[in-house]
């Protein structure tokens, strides 16, 4: 029996190949497609895993409320981790973590910039699977200066030496021992740390006594990554429940001077990487873009089985004299629906074949737009294969239920004398069809749009400054920072320099905060505050506008004792209106009995600076204050806006001014819009998705209505036939043929609307800057959808209308 | 074997109704040959679709082998049938994906037959057909006579005790209409019952009884002499 399918299946797709090409590429491009999507979903799903301990590690983060502002961010205090460990019972051990920034390392000849490296306690190696290739887990990183490179540093600085014991010289030549190399942090990782120093170093950098300290103040700065292993079967929320005596006990007093309230958060290791969304974490995948590939996924899928359906029963007619032919001889209908059934199973696992070849082909391509290193052989991946064979046989089934059952309810009696049931018989059904696989490329097509302008509006938005042209590096070297004035001058000399600038903090990526008094009718309220420690040329390098009063001024003396520029965000919310010049200012407050509570510096507005986004634009502009110093510590950031040509010899000047003043330290540079790009990498790689996905979706759809209008010219070539004979033009058949196409894909188009305005204008709303969805995109949608539905229909129909009647009326 | 009381067909689309058989009363005994004529459209072809099986009666009954088989299920049907009755169509309907042997072993196949003995039964039946020599080929390699052969050797292939012929011979030439007509004839000596449509007197002259059908009546029944 099963032979006999067989037969009959290949020797029909044989006889058929325009149709059953059509059905194994639209098949396999859409599984292509989906086990793609699947590998990375998969892959995001996996972040963290990795580690034994996964399902016992959490993370402390903090939720304040200073002055009505409220910050989440995925920080904790130092003292978090020895105190938990003491109170709450359910703690096994603590690690903290402390990112250092980029620093330079060198061991040698070979010195290089190196990111993301931490300080870390010695716990890490046992709470989490970081394998240590050489070196002991337990006593890695308990001497201070020590510190413990992944594979890559370790090979890239003492390539094939062992490093154990090497002194290795890090910023400002301050000499580590590596004591541990550990194996590169998987790709499914969170963190992505290089290297660790031992947590120590910071406590005899700061001194036992302050980096242990249990003073109030140590508990109110959030400056640590804190993670807990929890004893078996204890449970976090246990953690939660008694931290209002924990906070009682060691923050209360000091947070009610402050006015801040206080909440813990706790986020479990393996949410991490998908749902964190709290500030100062690291970079993180985002669930929604699981749910929208994951859609895209079933919808390329749905439009593929859609087409295999379409044409399975638009042919149906073809078919129905060998059902009639079966039945009659005494074929059940179930045998009728199994062989059915079977071709489309059969159909679906050939095309998976050709999927999973393609996508071994295509795979680093794709891994180099998702910017991951995913594979897929049967050895790494079983269950994706077996998934995915599960997969082609749903689809399989799904894609021929209908055909099964329609075919096998023709009642043989109908065919056997030549009269075919009608192809037309499920035309309504087949609209249906049509019209959904069109409304889901429509809703491709408008996501593409929004997707990319989006994209494009971030990219070219007015920020409130003139990013173009600036090369900004990190000042590191503490003796460079003092020298900052000659640097300058230096530079400057060059006629393609334009100014030089310095700020503790980098615009376009947040900055600090710190709690201000500002004057309001009930005298000095609280207000943290964000606040950027510039130079006098800082203003007009940006270019940014001054509203009211004056810029910074270096002929004034006193602008660096009491002088502050404000933006229009903190006018606003302070209330001052029109009269914000003069208002007083503080920087910072004074603690009661706490000698360390901070400088505080007393001044007033002099300016009101038009609101920049210096923050990402995925926040809305927070009020902010700009303060002028002169002090070296400030000096962060160096900013040199140049012109436009020669760029290249104006780096190579720059580098040279550089490498005088500061031999020990290379010049590392980027310029200023290309890091802030960096910020909007998601939706750039959303963009790419999203064009690419949609393009499959529609060259698939496009190729259904090809095969379906191909179809039903062939069917109708007796109609048009007579109709030229009775004098209809060729233009006037085309007509008649592709009308009714085009009112499928308006219908898609205008069902599409809605659906894809509710689902944009949500992911929208997670930008506080975004475009507005205006009617134009939904018109363009459906130009495009129009002129490649037409595109398709019209040459098939131009081919029978314009073949020769005669034959035409001869046929049959 | 065959008895039909009162039956009655009618089809109906939306607006128009049109009875195709009207009180149809007609017993056929085992071993009968029988030839169903009339002009076109007068009932024949429903008459011999109910009688088949592929079909229901609007009213009426209608008694096979002894049972009453008007109500039954499609699956009821399909069984009865696949025991008892073959076909035989004027435009042969072979399925032209598979071979001729191919096309004859089907009615094995869905009575669930051994492979050797498929195979043994198929290859008797193309000897006996005198079609052995294309049992690799393509229906549409064959002549019409050749086709008709084949789906005579097919259904024959589950030893039916009925067969049933639409206008066997209505698109061959008359040489190949006389060899068909030997070979349904042949059966029915070996003990067949056929019951045959045909719009051809000298093909009517084979058989035992001549039943006139004209808008849907059985106007006349003549009882040949020829045994």
């Amino acid at each position: 029996m099963f032979k006999n399918f067989f037969i009959t299946l290949f020797r029909n797709f044989s006889r058929n190949k325009f149709y059953t090409t059509i059905n194994i590429v639209g098949l396999s491009v859409g599984l292509i497609c989906t086990i793609l999507i699947l590998l990375f979903v998969q892959d995001e799903l996996s972040y963290d895993k990795y580690n034994v301990n996964h399902e016992r590690i959490i993370r402390l983060g903090s939720d304040f409320t200073l002055s009505g502002k409220r910050d989440r961010v995925a920080t904790s205090p130092l003292p978090f981790g020895p105190t938990f460990a003491e109170e709450f019972p359910e703690v096994e051990q603590f690690v903290r973590f402390q990112g250092s920034g980029r620093q330079q390392f060198k061991y040698d000849d070979k010195e290089f910039y190196e990111e993301h490296i931490a300080f870390a306690d010695s716990s890490v190696f046992t709470i989490f699977s970081f394998p240590l290739l050489k070196g002991d887990p337990q006593k890695a990183l308990t001497q201070p200066y020590s510190i413990v490179l992944n594979e890559t540093l370790a090979k890239k600085y003492f390539n094939g030496e062992d490093p154990i014991g090497k002194i290795l010289l890090v910023g400002e030549n301050t000499a580590y021992t590596v004591s541990g190399v550990m194996k590169d942090l998987p790709s499914n990782s969170h963190f992505k740390y290089n290297a660790f120093y031992s947590m120590k170093t910071l406590e005899s950098i700061r001194g036992a006594e302050q980096f242990n300290s249990q003073q109030p103040i140590s508990f109110w700065s959030f400056n640590n990554y804190t993670f807990l292993l929890l004893k078996e079967n204890s449970e976090a929320d246990a953690i939660l429940e008694k931290f209002p005596a924990y906070y009682e006990k060691y923050m209360k007093e000091l947070g009610d001077q402050l006015g801040v309230s206080y909440k813990l958060i706790i986020q479990h290791l393996e949410d991490i990487h998908l749902r964190s969304q709290l500030q100062w974490d690291a970079p993180t995948g985002n669930i929604k873009y699981i749910y929208i590939l994951t859609a895209i996924a079933i919808f390329i899928l749905s439009i593929a089985s859609i087409n295999y359906m379409n044409m399975a029963t638009a042919r149906s007619s073809k078919r129905a004299k060998e059902v009639g032919i079966r039945k009659v001889v005494g074929a059940q209908r179930d045998n009728i629906i199994r062989q059915f059934m079977m071709e489309s199973i059969s159909l679906t696992v050939f095309a998976l074949i050709i999927a999973l070849i393609c996508v071994e082909l295509l795979l680093p391509l794709f891994n180099q737009l998702v910017n991951k290193d995913l594979t897929l052989s049967i050895l790494d991946t079983p269950e994706v294969i077996l998934f995915n064979v599960i997969l082609a046989v749903l689809l399989g089934l799904i894609s021929g239920s209908y055909p099964a059952l329609y075919l096998s309810s023709i009642q043989p009696v109908f065919i056997l004398k030549g009269r075919n049931g009608k192809g037309g018989a499920n035309g309504f059904l087949r609209k249906l069809l049509v019209i959904s696989q069109f409304t889901v490329s429509a809703m491709m097509i408008s996501g593409t749009i929004i997707v990319a302008s989006q994209f494009l509006y971030m990219n070219s938005m007015d920020v409130g400054f003139n990013k173009k042209d600036i090369v900004v590096s990190v000042i590191r070297d503490s003796v460079l920072r003092t020298r900052i004035d000659a640097l300058k001058m230096e530079l400057k000399k060059n006629p393609n320099i334009k100014a030089v600038a310095t700020s503790s903090s980098l615009i376009g990526f947040g900055g600090s905060k710190t709690v201000h008094l500002y004057e309001s009718d009930e005298g000095m309220q609280q207000y943290a505050l964000n606040f950027n420690v510039i130079d006098f040329d800082y203003i007009d390098l940006m270019e940014m506008n001054i509203l009211k009063g004056r810029n910074f001024n270096r002929e004034i003396p006193s602008d660096t004792i009491n002088a502050f520029i404000v933006n229009e965000s903190a006018a606003i919310k302070f209330n001052w209106g029109e009269n914000a010049l003069g208002k007083k200012l503080q920087v910072g407050v004074e603690i009661e009995g706490v000698e360390d509570g901070g400088e505080v510096q007393l001044g007033e507005v002099i300016g009101v600076i038009r609101d920049f986004n210096y923050q990402p634009l995925k926040d809305l502009i927070e009020p902010m204050n700009l303060i002028v110093s002169e002090n070296p510590d400030y000096r962060r950031n160096l900013h040199v806006k140049i012109n436009s040509e020669n760029k290249k010899e104006t780096l190579l000047y720059i580098q040279k001014v550089w490498n005088e003043f500061c031999p020990n330290m290379s010049f590392g540079y980027s310029f200023l819009d290309d890091r802030m790009k960096e910020n909007y990498e998601p939706e750039e790689r959303l963009t790419w998705i999203f064009s690419i996905f949609s393009l499959i979706s529609i060259l698939i759809a496009s190729m259904g209505l090809f095969g379906l209008s191909s179809f039903m010219a062939e069917q109708r070539t007796k109609e048009l036939g007579i109709r030229k004979v009775l004098g209809a033009s060729v233009a006037k058949l085309v007509y008649l043929l592709t009308r009714e196409f085009i009112r499928l894909i308006v219908i898609a188009n205008i069902v599409a609307v809605p659906i894809s305005y509710w689902a944009l204008s949500a992911w929208l709303s997670d930008f506080p800057y975004h475009i507005s969805i205006g009617i134009w995109i939904f018109v363009v949608t459906l130009i495009v959808s129009l002129v490649i539905g037409l595109f398709t229909v019209a040459w098939q129909s131009y081919r029978a209308a314009s073949s020769d009647p005669i034959k035409a009326i001869k046929y049959e | 074997m065959i008895n039909t009381k009162n039956l009655i067909k009618v089809f109906r689309t939306d607006e128009v109704e049109t009875t195709a058989l009207n009180n149809v009363n007609l017993e056929i005994n085992k071993g009968e040959f029988v030839a169903i004529m009339g002009p076109s459209g007068c009932g024949k072809s429903t008459l011999l679709n109910i009688i088949g099986l592929l079909d229901n009666p609007s009213e009426g009954e209608l008694h096979f082998n002894g049972y009453q088989v008007e109500n039954y299920t499609e699956r009821q049907r399909t069984n009865l049938r696949k025991e008892n009755i073959g076909f035989v169509f004027q435009s042969f309907n072979l399925i032209d994906e598979l071979t001729v042997f191919e096309n004859v072993e089907l009615p094995l196949l869905y009575m669930k037959v051994s492979g050797a003995e498929r195979k043994r039964r198929v290859n008797e039946a193309l000897e006996r057909m005198n079609i052995a020599h294309r049992a690799k080929h393509f229906p549409q390699q064959l002549s019409g006579g050749q086709q008709q052969r084949v789906a005579i050797a097919r259904a024959v292939i589950s030893n039916p005790k009925l067969i049933l012929a639409d206008e066997p011979t209505g698109n061959l030439d008359s040489a190949n209409g006389e060899e068909v007509m030997n070979l349904l004839t042949q059966l029915n000596e070996e003990g067949t019952t056929i019951i045959m449509v045909t719009h051809s007197p000298s093909d009517a002259d084979r058989s035992h009884r001549i039943i006139q059908l004209f808008d849907g009546h059985i106007v006349t029944e003549n009882m040949r002499q020829k045994l």
